[in-house]
Protein backbone atom coordinates (compact mmCIF):
# COMPACT_ATOMS: atom_id res chain seq x y z
CA UNK A 1 0.00 0.00 0.00
CA UNK A 2 1.46 3.33 -0.99
CA UNK A 3 2.21 6.12 1.50
CA UNK A 4 -0.44 8.34 -0.12
CA UNK A 5 -3.21 5.84 0.53
CA UNK A 6 -2.04 5.38 4.10
CA UNK A 7 -2.12 9.12 4.66
CA UNK A 8 -5.61 9.37 3.16
CA UNK A 9 -6.83 6.48 5.35
CA UNK A 10 -5.25 8.06 8.41
CA UNK A 11 -6.92 11.40 7.67
CA UNK A 12 -10.29 9.74 7.04
CA UNK A 13 -9.88 7.67 10.20
CA UNK A 14 -9.02 10.82 12.13
CA UNK A 15 -12.09 12.63 10.78
CA UNK A 16 -14.29 9.64 11.57
CA UNK A 17 -12.84 9.52 15.08
CA UNK A 18 -13.45 13.21 15.67
CA UNK A 19 -17.02 12.91 14.33
CA UNK A 20 -17.64 9.85 16.50
CA UNK A 21 -16.27 11.45 19.67
CA UNK A 22 -18.08 14.71 18.88
CA UNK A 23 -21.31 12.80 18.30
CA UNK A 24 -20.87 10.90 21.54
CA UNK A 25 -20.27 14.09 23.52
CA UNK A 26 -23.33 15.68 21.89
CA UNK A 27 -25.50 12.63 22.64
CA UNK A 28 -24.43 12.58 26.30
CA UNK A 29 -25.02 16.32 26.53
CA UNK A 30 -28.53 16.06 25.04
CA UNK A 31 -29.33 13.08 27.23
CA UNK A 32 -28.24 15.04 30.31
CA UNK A 33 -30.36 17.98 29.23
CA UNK A 34 -33.39 15.68 29.04
CA UNK A 35 -32.61 14.46 32.56
CA UNK A 36 -32.17 18.00 33.89
CA UNK A 37 -35.45 19.13 32.32
CA UNK A 38 -37.18 16.09 33.74
CA UNK A 39 -35.91 16.98 37.22
CA UNK A 40 -37.14 20.55 36.73
CA UNK A 41 -40.58 19.23 35.83
CA UNK A 42 -40.64 17.16 39.01
CA UNK A 43 -39.57 20.20 41.02
CA UNK A 44 -42.28 22.29 39.41
CA UNK A 45 -44.85 19.60 40.16
CA UNK A 46 -43.83 19.63 43.80
CA UNK A 47 -44.30 23.40 43.65
CA UNK A 48 -47.89 22.82 42.54
CA UNK A 49 -48.39 20.35 45.37
CA UNK A 50 -47.05 22.86 47.89
CA UNK A 51 -49.31 25.59 46.56
CA UNK A 52 -52.30 23.23 46.62
CA UNK A 53 -51.58 22.21 50.19
CA UNK A 54 -51.47 25.84 51.23
CA UNK A 55 -54.72 26.49 49.43
CA UNK A 56 -56.38 23.48 50.98
CA UNK A 57 -55.36 24.56 54.47
CA UNK A 58 -56.70 28.06 53.95
CA UNK A 59 -59.92 26.77 52.44
CA UNK A 60 -60.42 24.32 55.32
CA UNK A 61 -60.12 27.20 57.77
CA UNK A 62 -62.64 29.21 55.74
CA UNK A 63 -65.13 26.33 55.89
CA UNK A 64 -64.65 26.09 59.65
CA UNK A 65 -65.32 29.79 60.11
CA UNK A 66 -68.34 29.63 57.79
CA UNK A 67 -69.77 26.67 59.74
CA UNK A 68 -70.54 28.84 62.75
CA UNK A 69 -72.70 31.11 60.56
CA UNK A 70 -74.42 28.77 58.13
CA UNK A 71 -74.24 25.21 59.47
CA UNK A 72 -77.57 24.31 57.86
CA UNK A 73 -76.58 25.30 54.32
CA UNK A 74 -73.26 23.51 54.66
CA UNK A 75 -75.05 20.34 55.85
CA UNK A 76 -77.51 20.56 52.95
CA UNK A 77 -74.74 20.84 50.36
CA UNK A 78 -72.96 17.82 51.85
CA UNK A 79 -70.32 17.91 49.14
CA UNK A 80 -67.22 15.80 49.64
CA UNK A 81 -63.94 16.13 47.89
CA UNK A 82 -61.69 13.12 48.09
CA UNK A 83 -58.19 12.85 46.82
CA UNK A 84 -55.66 10.11 47.06
CA UNK A 85 -51.90 10.02 47.08
CA UNK A 86 -49.93 9.43 43.89
CA UNK A 87 -52.44 10.93 41.50
CA UNK A 88 -51.19 11.72 38.01
CA UNK A 89 -51.25 15.25 36.61
CA UNK A 90 -54.63 14.82 34.90
CA UNK A 91 -56.37 13.36 37.93
CA UNK A 92 -54.80 16.04 40.08
CA UNK A 93 -56.09 18.74 37.75
CA UNK A 94 -59.60 17.22 37.76
CA UNK A 95 -59.71 17.14 41.53
CA UNK A 96 -58.40 20.66 41.61
CA UNK A 97 -61.36 21.70 39.50
CA UNK A 98 -63.71 20.15 42.09
CA UNK A 99 -62.07 21.97 44.94
CA UNK A 100 -62.52 25.21 43.01
CA UNK A 101 -66.25 24.46 43.03
CA UNK A 102 -66.11 24.10 46.81
CA UNK A 103 -64.36 27.41 47.03
CA UNK A 104 -66.98 29.05 44.84
CA UNK A 105 -69.77 27.59 47.02
CA UNK A 106 -68.19 29.10 50.13
CA UNK A 107 -67.90 32.44 48.35
CA UNK A 108 -71.59 32.29 47.37
CA UNK A 109 -72.51 31.54 51.00
CA UNK A 110 -70.45 34.49 52.11
CA UNK A 111 -72.46 36.70 49.76
CA UNK A 112 -75.69 35.56 51.44
CA UNK A 113 -74.37 36.13 54.98
CA UNK A 114 -73.17 39.74 55.52
CA UNK A 115 -72.08 38.92 59.09
CA UNK A 116 -69.82 36.18 57.68
CA UNK A 117 -68.33 38.62 55.18
CA UNK A 118 -67.66 41.12 57.94
CA UNK A 119 -65.90 38.53 60.09
CA UNK A 120 -62.26 39.69 60.19
CA UNK A 121 -60.87 36.15 60.28
CA UNK A 122 -62.93 35.18 57.24
CA UNK A 123 -61.85 38.36 55.47
CA UNK A 124 -58.19 37.58 56.13
CA UNK A 125 -58.70 34.01 54.90
CA UNK A 126 -60.28 35.32 51.70
CA UNK A 127 -57.18 37.44 51.11
CA UNK A 128 -55.09 34.39 51.87
CA UNK A 129 -57.05 32.35 49.31
CA UNK A 130 -56.40 35.00 46.66
CA UNK A 131 -52.70 34.86 47.47
CA UNK A 132 -52.59 31.07 47.30
CA UNK A 133 -54.34 31.30 43.94
CA UNK A 134 -51.52 33.54 42.69
CA UNK A 135 -48.98 30.99 43.94
CA UNK A 136 -50.89 28.15 42.32
CA UNK A 137 -51.08 29.96 38.99
CA UNK A 138 -47.34 30.68 39.14
CA UNK A 139 -46.53 27.06 40.01
CA UNK A 140 -48.82 25.80 37.23
CA UNK A 141 -47.27 28.14 34.64
CA UNK A 142 -43.74 27.22 35.72
CA UNK A 143 -44.63 23.53 35.43
CA UNK A 144 -46.19 24.03 31.99
CA UNK A 145 -43.21 26.11 30.80
CA UNK A 146 -40.89 23.28 31.81
CA UNK A 147 -43.13 20.67 30.17
CA UNK A 148 -43.31 22.77 27.00
CA UNK A 149 -39.53 23.06 26.85
CA UNK A 150 -39.15 19.30 27.44
CA UNK A 151 -41.76 18.35 24.84
CA UNK A 152 -40.28 20.71 22.25
CA UNK A 153 -36.87 19.16 22.74
CA UNK A 154 -38.41 15.72 22.40
CA UNK A 155 -40.16 16.53 19.13
CA UNK A 156 -37.43 18.57 17.41
CA UNK A 157 -34.70 16.92 15.33
CA UNK A 158 -31.92 15.99 16.17
CA UNK A 159 -32.58 15.93 19.93
CA UNK A 160 -35.64 13.76 19.21
CA UNK A 161 -33.23 10.95 18.17
CA UNK A 162 -31.83 10.77 21.69
CA UNK A 163 -35.26 11.12 23.26
CA UNK A 164 -36.66 8.25 21.19
CA UNK A 165 -33.56 6.14 21.83
CA UNK A 166 -34.11 6.58 25.59
CA UNK A 167 -37.79 5.77 25.16
CA UNK A 168 -38.91 9.13 26.54
CA UNK A 169 -42.49 10.26 26.05
CA UNK A 170 -44.14 13.65 26.11
CA UNK A 171 -45.13 15.02 29.52
CA UNK A 172 -48.65 16.09 30.29
CA UNK A 173 -49.59 19.73 30.81
CA UNK A 174 -51.41 20.87 33.95
CA UNK A 175 -54.55 22.36 32.51
CA UNK A 176 -56.63 23.32 35.52
CA UNK A 177 -56.26 24.48 39.06
CA UNK A 178 -55.26 21.77 41.44
CA UNK A 179 -55.70 20.60 44.98
CA UNK A 180 -53.95 18.75 47.75
CA UNK A 181 -52.46 15.41 46.85
CA UNK A 182 -52.80 13.74 50.22
CA UNK A 183 -55.73 11.63 51.42
CA UNK A 184 -57.88 14.53 52.49
CA UNK A 185 -61.48 15.47 52.39
CA UNK A 186 -63.54 18.55 52.93
CA UNK A 187 -67.14 18.01 53.97
CA UNK A 188 -69.64 20.80 53.53
CA UNK B 1 -36.05 76.83 53.35
CA UNK B 2 -37.30 80.34 52.70
CA UNK B 3 -39.42 80.98 49.63
CA UNK B 4 -38.05 83.24 46.97
CA UNK B 5 -39.90 85.27 44.37
CA UNK B 6 -39.37 84.70 40.67
CA UNK B 7 -37.74 88.12 40.34
CA UNK B 8 -35.22 87.44 43.13
CA UNK B 9 -34.60 83.95 41.74
CA UNK B 10 -33.84 85.28 38.26
CA UNK B 11 -31.63 88.02 39.70
CA UNK B 12 -29.66 85.51 41.75
CA UNK B 13 -29.36 83.06 38.84
CA UNK B 14 -28.21 85.81 36.48
CA UNK B 15 -25.58 86.96 38.98
CA UNK B 16 -24.32 83.43 39.41
CA UNK B 17 -24.33 82.77 35.67
CA UNK B 18 -22.43 86.03 35.08
CA UNK B 19 -19.79 85.08 37.67
CA UNK B 20 -19.49 81.66 36.09
CA UNK B 21 -19.06 83.14 32.60
CA UNK B 22 -16.44 85.61 33.82
CA UNK B 23 -14.45 82.79 35.41
CA UNK B 24 -14.64 80.76 32.21
CA UNK B 25 -13.51 83.72 30.09
CA UNK B 26 -10.59 84.42 32.45
CA UNK B 27 -9.64 80.74 32.46
CA UNK B 28 -9.63 80.56 28.64
CA UNK B 29 -7.64 83.80 28.32
CA UNK B 30 -5.17 82.74 31.02
CA UNK B 31 -4.57 79.33 29.47
CA UNK B 32 -4.28 80.72 25.93
CA UNK B 33 -1.98 83.65 26.65
CA UNK B 34 -0.01 81.80 29.31
CA UNK B 35 0.76 79.04 26.82
CA UNK B 36 1.58 81.62 24.12
CA UNK B 37 3.97 83.60 26.36
CA UNK B 38 5.54 80.37 27.58
CA UNK B 39 6.30 79.30 23.99
CA UNK B 40 7.66 82.76 23.13
CA UNK B 41 9.71 82.66 26.35
CA UNK B 42 11.50 79.49 25.23
CA UNK B 43 13.10 81.58 22.45
CA UNK B 44 13.24 85.00 24.19
CA UNK B 45 14.39 84.27 27.73
CA UNK B 46 13.61 83.07 31.24
CA UNK B 47 11.53 86.09 32.28
CA UNK B 48 8.94 85.40 29.60
CA UNK B 49 8.91 81.70 30.52
CA UNK B 50 8.19 82.54 34.18
CA UNK B 51 5.49 85.06 33.15
CA UNK B 52 3.92 82.40 30.93
CA UNK B 53 3.90 79.87 33.75
CA UNK B 54 2.36 82.40 36.17
CA UNK B 55 -0.40 83.25 33.68
CA UNK B 56 -0.97 79.55 32.98
CA UNK B 57 -1.29 78.99 36.73
CA UNK B 58 -3.81 81.81 36.94
CA UNK B 59 -5.74 80.24 34.05
CA UNK B 60 -5.88 76.92 35.88
CA UNK B 61 -7.00 78.70 39.05
CA UNK B 62 -9.82 80.43 37.16
CA UNK B 63 -10.77 77.08 35.62
CA UNK B 64 -11.12 75.60 39.11
CA UNK B 65 -13.14 78.63 40.22
CA UNK B 66 -15.37 78.23 37.16
CA UNK B 67 -16.00 74.59 38.08
CA UNK B 68 -16.80 75.63 41.63
CA UNK B 69 -19.20 78.38 40.45
CA UNK B 70 -20.84 75.90 38.11
CA UNK B 71 -21.39 73.51 41.00
CA UNK B 72 -22.78 76.36 43.13
CA UNK B 73 -25.16 77.32 40.34
CA UNK B 74 -26.29 73.71 39.95
CA UNK B 75 -26.89 73.38 43.68
CA UNK B 76 -28.79 76.66 43.80
CA UNK B 77 -30.96 75.78 40.79
CA UNK B 78 -31.53 72.30 42.25
CA UNK B 79 -32.63 73.74 45.58
CA UNK B 80 -34.72 76.60 44.20
CA UNK B 81 -36.15 75.15 40.96
CA UNK B 82 -35.82 71.35 40.72
CA UNK B 83 -36.70 70.42 44.30
CA UNK B 84 -39.93 72.50 44.45
CA UNK B 85 -41.05 70.97 41.13
CA UNK B 86 -40.36 67.45 42.43
CA UNK B 87 -42.43 68.21 45.55
CA UNK B 88 -45.45 68.58 43.25
CA UNK B 89 -45.22 64.82 42.59
CA UNK B 90 -43.76 63.28 45.72
CA UNK B 91 -42.75 63.72 49.33
CA UNK B 92 -39.21 64.77 48.54
CA UNK B 93 -36.64 63.82 51.15
CA UNK B 94 -33.56 65.03 49.34
CA UNK B 95 -32.31 66.16 45.96
CA UNK B 96 -28.58 66.24 45.36
CA UNK B 97 -27.55 67.38 41.86
CA UNK B 98 -24.01 66.05 42.37
CA UNK B 99 -24.74 62.57 43.78
CA UNK B 100 -25.95 59.26 42.38
CA UNK B 101 -26.81 55.76 43.67
CA UNK B 102 -24.32 54.31 46.11
CA UNK B 103 -21.50 52.42 44.36
CA UNK B 104 -21.78 49.46 46.74
CA UNK B 105 -25.46 49.14 45.84
CA UNK B 106 -24.61 49.29 42.13
CA UNK B 107 -22.20 46.38 42.57
CA UNK B 108 -25.04 44.16 43.79
CA UNK B 109 -27.17 44.87 40.70
CA UNK B 110 -26.10 42.17 38.26
CA UNK B 111 -28.83 43.15 35.75
CA UNK B 112 -26.87 46.30 34.86
CA UNK B 113 -24.42 45.99 31.95
CA UNK B 114 -20.80 45.18 32.79
CA UNK B 115 -18.61 48.25 33.44
CA UNK B 116 -15.54 49.46 35.26
CA UNK B 117 -16.45 53.12 35.62
CA UNK B 118 -19.67 54.71 36.77
CA UNK B 119 -20.77 58.29 37.19
CA UNK B 120 -24.07 60.02 37.66
CA UNK B 121 -25.94 62.97 39.08
CA UNK B 122 -29.28 64.35 40.25
CA UNK B 123 -30.06 61.88 43.01
CA UNK B 124 -33.72 62.17 44.02
CA UNK B 125 -34.98 60.45 47.19
CA UNK B 126 -38.47 60.47 48.60
CA UNK B 127 -41.86 58.83 48.87
CA UNK B 128 -43.81 58.46 45.63
CA UNK B 129 -47.41 57.23 45.95
CA UNK B 130 -46.78 55.61 49.30
CA UNK B 131 -43.50 53.83 48.59
CA UNK B 132 -39.86 54.84 48.69
CA UNK B 133 -38.41 56.01 45.39
CA UNK B 134 -34.84 56.75 44.38
CA UNK B 135 -33.98 58.10 40.95
CA UNK B 136 -30.75 59.37 39.42
CA UNK B 137 -28.90 59.88 36.18
CA UNK B 138 -26.38 57.13 35.61
CA UNK B 139 -23.69 56.36 33.04
CA UNK B 140 -21.81 53.06 33.02
CA UNK B 141 -18.66 52.77 30.96
CA UNK B 142 -15.87 50.35 30.24
CA UNK B 143 -12.60 52.20 29.89
CA UNK B 144 -9.64 50.27 28.57
CA UNK B 145 -6.17 51.57 27.87
CA UNK B 146 -3.93 49.99 25.26
CA UNK B 147 -0.65 51.84 25.25
CA UNK B 148 -1.38 55.36 24.07
CA UNK B 149 -5.01 54.69 23.18
CA UNK B 150 -7.83 54.92 25.66
CA UNK B 151 -11.05 53.26 24.55
CA UNK B 152 -14.25 54.37 26.25
CA UNK B 153 -17.34 52.27 25.65
CA UNK B 154 -20.61 53.52 27.14
CA UNK B 155 -22.66 50.48 28.13
CA UNK B 156 -25.52 52.37 29.73
CA UNK B 157 -26.70 55.94 29.82
CA UNK B 158 -29.99 56.88 31.35
CA UNK B 159 -31.76 56.75 34.66
CA UNK B 160 -31.68 54.20 37.44
CA UNK B 161 -34.93 54.09 39.37
CA UNK B 162 -35.55 52.04 42.47
CA UNK B 163 -38.95 51.70 44.09
CA UNK B 164 -40.29 49.93 47.17
CA UNK B 165 -42.55 46.95 46.52
CA UNK B 166 -44.04 46.90 50.00
CA UNK B 167 -43.30 43.17 49.83
CA UNK B 168 -40.24 40.99 50.02
CA UNK B 169 -39.33 39.00 46.94
CA UNK B 170 -37.53 35.71 47.48
CA UNK B 171 -34.40 35.67 45.34
CA UNK B 172 -33.66 38.00 42.48
CA UNK B 173 -35.54 38.19 39.16
CA UNK B 174 -33.88 40.01 36.26
CA UNK B 175 -35.77 40.98 33.11
CA UNK B 176 -33.45 42.53 30.56
CA UNK B 177 -34.08 43.68 27.04
CA UNK B 178 -32.77 41.42 24.29
CA UNK B 179 -30.22 43.30 22.20
CA UNK B 180 -27.86 42.42 19.38
CA UNK B 181 -24.56 41.20 20.71
CA UNK B 182 -25.99 40.14 24.06
CA UNK B 183 -24.95 36.65 25.19
CA UNK B 184 -27.29 33.92 24.00
CA UNK B 185 -27.48 30.13 24.22
CA UNK B 186 -24.41 28.65 25.88
CA UNK B 187 -22.99 32.17 26.46
CA UNK B 188 -26.07 33.01 28.52
CA UNK B 189 -25.45 29.95 30.68
CA UNK B 190 -21.81 31.01 31.02
CA UNK B 191 -22.95 34.46 32.16
CA UNK B 192 -24.99 32.80 34.91
CA UNK B 193 -21.96 30.79 35.87
CA UNK B 194 -19.93 34.03 36.02
CA UNK B 195 -22.53 35.64 38.30
CA UNK B 196 -22.52 32.54 40.45
CA UNK B 197 -18.74 32.72 40.85
CA UNK B 198 -18.62 36.48 41.50
CA UNK B 199 -21.64 36.85 43.78
CA UNK B 200 -22.43 33.34 44.97
CA UNK B 201 -25.96 33.60 43.54
CA UNK B 202 -27.25 30.93 41.17
CA UNK B 203 -29.48 32.08 38.34
CA UNK B 204 -31.65 30.08 35.98
CA UNK B 205 -32.69 31.26 32.50
CA UNK B 206 -36.44 31.12 31.95
CA UNK B 207 -38.86 31.16 29.05
CA UNK B 208 -42.47 32.15 29.57
CA UNK B 209 -45.54 31.08 27.60
CA UNK B 210 -45.66 34.54 25.98
CA UNK B 211 -43.60 34.32 22.77
CA UNK B 212 -43.65 38.10 22.17
CA UNK B 213 -42.33 38.64 25.69
CA UNK B 214 -39.62 36.01 25.17
CA UNK B 215 -38.52 37.75 21.98
CA UNK B 216 -38.30 41.09 23.79
CA UNK B 217 -36.72 40.06 27.10
CA UNK B 218 -34.27 37.68 28.68
CA UNK B 219 -35.48 36.47 32.06
CA UNK B 220 -33.27 34.91 34.69
CA UNK B 221 -34.10 34.22 38.29
CA UNK B 222 -32.68 32.72 41.43
CA UNK B 223 -36.09 31.24 42.19
CA UNK B 224 -38.16 30.38 39.08
CA UNK B 225 -41.37 30.22 41.12
CA UNK B 226 -40.91 33.85 42.17
CA UNK B 227 -40.35 34.81 38.54
CA UNK B 228 -43.63 33.27 37.46
CA UNK B 229 -45.37 34.82 40.45
CA UNK B 230 -44.22 38.24 39.28
CA UNK B 231 -44.60 37.61 35.56
CA UNK B 232 -48.34 37.12 35.34
CA UNK B 233 -49.76 37.34 31.79
CA UNK B 234 -51.08 40.85 32.48
CA UNK B 235 -47.83 42.03 34.05
CA UNK B 236 -45.80 40.76 31.10
CA UNK B 237 -47.97 42.94 28.84
CA UNK B 238 -47.25 45.92 31.10
CA UNK B 239 -43.52 45.30 31.02
CA UNK B 240 -43.67 45.18 27.22
CA UNK B 241 -45.68 48.41 27.16
CA UNK B 242 -43.05 50.13 29.33
CA UNK B 243 -40.28 48.80 27.14
CA UNK B 244 -42.00 50.05 23.99
CA UNK B 245 -42.19 53.54 25.48
CA UNK B 246 -38.56 53.50 26.57
CA UNK B 247 -36.01 50.67 26.49
CA UNK B 248 -35.89 49.46 30.09
CA UNK B 249 -34.37 46.61 32.09
CA UNK B 250 -35.97 45.46 35.34
CA UNK B 251 -34.79 43.74 38.47
CA UNK B 252 -36.90 42.58 41.41
CA UNK B 253 -34.83 41.87 44.48
CA UNK B 254 -35.49 42.07 48.22
CA UNK B 255 -38.21 44.64 48.69
CA UNK B 256 -37.20 46.77 45.68
CA UNK B 257 -37.89 47.08 41.99
CA UNK B 258 -35.00 48.50 39.99
CA UNK B 259 -35.54 49.96 36.54
CA UNK B 260 -32.63 50.87 34.27
CA UNK B 261 -34.14 53.26 31.75
CA UNK B 262 -31.96 53.54 28.65
CA UNK B 263 -32.89 57.11 27.72
CA UNK B 264 -29.39 57.85 26.36
CA UNK B 265 -29.49 61.30 27.98
CA UNK B 266 -28.91 63.19 31.21
CA UNK B 267 -32.10 64.52 32.74
CA UNK B 268 -32.93 67.16 35.34
CA UNK B 269 -30.31 69.49 33.85
CA UNK B 270 -30.85 73.26 33.96
CA UNK B 271 -29.91 74.05 30.37
CA UNK B 272 -29.55 77.43 28.65
CA UNK B 273 -29.39 80.93 30.09
CA UNK B 274 -32.19 82.07 32.35
CA UNK B 275 -33.11 85.68 31.53
CA UNK B 276 -36.74 86.05 32.54
CA UNK B 277 -39.75 84.38 34.18
CA UNK B 278 -40.62 82.59 30.97
CA UNK B 279 -37.21 80.88 30.97
CA UNK B 280 -37.75 79.73 34.57
CA UNK B 281 -41.12 78.27 33.65
CA UNK B 282 -39.60 76.50 30.64
CA UNK B 283 -37.01 74.92 32.93
CA UNK B 284 -39.73 73.86 35.38
CA UNK B 285 -41.74 72.27 32.58
CA UNK B 286 -38.65 70.39 31.40
CA UNK B 287 -38.09 69.02 34.92
CA UNK B 288 -41.74 67.99 35.20
CA UNK B 289 -41.40 66.19 31.86
CA UNK B 290 -38.15 64.50 32.99
CA UNK B 291 -39.71 63.23 36.20
CA UNK B 292 -42.89 62.04 34.55
CA UNK B 293 -40.90 60.25 31.85
CA UNK B 294 -39.64 57.89 34.58
CA UNK B 295 -42.66 57.99 36.91
CA UNK B 296 -45.17 57.23 34.16
CA UNK B 297 -43.29 54.00 33.40
CA UNK B 298 -43.50 53.10 37.06
CA UNK B 299 -47.21 53.95 37.13
CA UNK B 300 -47.87 51.38 34.41
CA UNK B 301 -46.34 48.70 36.62
CA UNK B 302 -47.94 49.93 39.85
CA UNK B 303 -51.34 48.86 38.50
CA UNK B 304 -50.35 45.38 39.68
CA UNK B 305 -51.84 45.52 43.19
CA UNK B 306 -50.63 42.06 44.10
CA UNK B 307 -47.02 43.03 43.56
CA UNK B 308 -47.09 46.61 44.83
CA UNK B 309 -48.50 47.31 48.26
CA UNK B 310 -47.99 50.18 50.66
CA UNK B 311 -44.64 49.70 52.37
CA UNK B 312 -46.32 49.70 55.77
CA UNK B 313 -47.99 46.35 54.91
CA UNK B 314 -44.81 44.47 54.11
CA UNK B 315 -45.45 40.85 53.13
CA UNK B 316 -43.39 38.26 51.30
CA UNK B 317 -43.50 36.81 47.81
CA UNK B 318 -42.16 33.48 46.65
CA UNK B 319 -42.26 31.60 49.92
Amino acid sequence: MSDTILIILAVLGGIAGVVLIGGLIWAVSVSNRFSRKSVKIEEALSGIEAALTKRYDTLSKMVEVARSYCQHELDTMNSVVRLRKGMDVKALADSAGRISEVENSVQVLAEAYPELRSNTVFDELQKGIRETEEHLQAARRLYNANVSSYNQMLSVFPSSLIGNFRGLTEKEFFTAEGFRTGDVEISL
Amino acid sequence: MSTISNQDLILELKTMQRKQNVMLALAVLGLFFGFLIFIVGIFEGAAAVITGIVILGAGILFLALWASRKKDLKNFAGERITAPVLREFMELESFDPNAFTDREELKTLSFLPGHNTEHGSDLIRGIYKGNRLELCDLTLQTITSTGKTVIVVTNFQGQLLSYGLGRTVEGCVEITKKTAGKPDGILKRMRNWGTSVSSGRTFENLETENEAFNRMFDVRAENPHTAFLILTPQFMERLMEVNEREATDFCFTGDRLYMAIRSEEDRFEIGGTIENASDVETVRQAIRADFMAAASLLDVLRENEFLFTQETQNRSIGK
